[in-house]
């Protein structure tokens, strides 16, 4: 059956003023000013328009699960992966590298130092199976 | 009457903490840690918490680790930046931080006017480092 999605976004991309579906990230900084000098309350970006100061901000020690998510996402958006695909990229990522956090995490790709460890960590398994998953997106793209 | 700026800072830093076990009490009340901070789909009020999202990957997020930065000036921001990736479709309206009890007890709330962003299926909402701020006064 094919999904039905209603088009909700009604922000535009503070860096390529795109309004569309794509998927976003979303802050919740009251003032980004933009290399324009433009001041953004509150902006959203797509994933691949993220500018490297906030995408800075997620590290990149692989320390954190979603964090982890969000960088894999950015990554495949920049390598051409966007709007319904994109989504389903990141469907497959909450499913196979669970980052319901706190309990839920799969203790088969986190290793984790205990419950709500902010340690808790990506392994060399969990980034080998993302990688693989951006590959075939990358192929079935290739492909259309 | 108003707080002296060394309790102030103590006050935020029960409120804000950075640490990721044990309990601060309050009066009567026993808090556990660590504490989260909750996206809520409605504005917060002083009797009312937001009501969370739910659904997608979506988990409040925990202060431990990212406030290591002791108040200051009856202030704390955080020190890192808190990820909630694929998120369910709703509003983003507010923020609110809750203890790590079976039955969390709020503590904080952001209130005011709605963040008001609009999230999509599979969005990720950010709130980066230095951005959640609490004041004393």
């Amino acid at each position: 059956m094919p999904e039905t999605r209603i088009a909700v976004d009604n922000h535009a991309c503070a860096v390529c003023s795109q309004l569309d579906n794509h998927p976003m990230i979303h802050t919740d900084i009251p003032d980004w000013v933009d290399l324009e000098g433009r001041s953004h309350q509150f902006p959203s970006f797509h994933f691949d328009c993220l500018p490297p100061e906030l995408e800075y901000r997620l590290g990149n020690d692989d320390t954190h699960p979603q964090h982890y998510n969000t960088r894999q996402a950015i990554k495949a958006a920049r390598e051409g992966t966007h709007g319904e695909d994109l989504r389903h990229y990141i469907q497959e990522l909450a499913d196979q590298f669970n980052d319901n956090a706190y309990g839920e995490l799969n203790p088969h790709t986190f290793r984790l130092g205990g419950n709500d460890d902010p340690e808790q960590s990506v392994d060399d398994e969990t980034r080998r199976r993302a990688d693989e998953l951006q590959r075939a997106y990358q192929s079935v793209r290739g492909n259309e | 009457m108003s707080k002296f700026t060394t309790f102030a800072n103590d006050v935020l830093d029960l409120s804000v903490p950075n640490g990721s076990s044990g309990t601060v009490t309050v009066g009567s009340t026993t808090y556990t840690l660590p504490f989260k901070v909750e996206l809520t789909t409605t504005v917060s009020t002083a009797g009312a918490a937001g009501t969370a999202f739910s659904g997608g990957s979506y988990a409040a997020q925990t202060l431990a680790g990212n406030c290591t930065t002791a108040a200051a000036s009856a202030s704390k921001s955080t020190t890192g930046t808190l990820t909630y990736s694929n998120m369910p479709a709703g509003t983003w309206a507010d923020v609110f931080i809750k203890d790590s009890t079976a039955t969390p007890k709020n503590v904080i709330f952001r209130g005011g006017s709605s963040l008001a962003k609009t999230v999509n299926a599979g969005d990720t909402c950010l709130i980066s480092s230095g951005n959640l701020t609490a004041t004393e006064s």
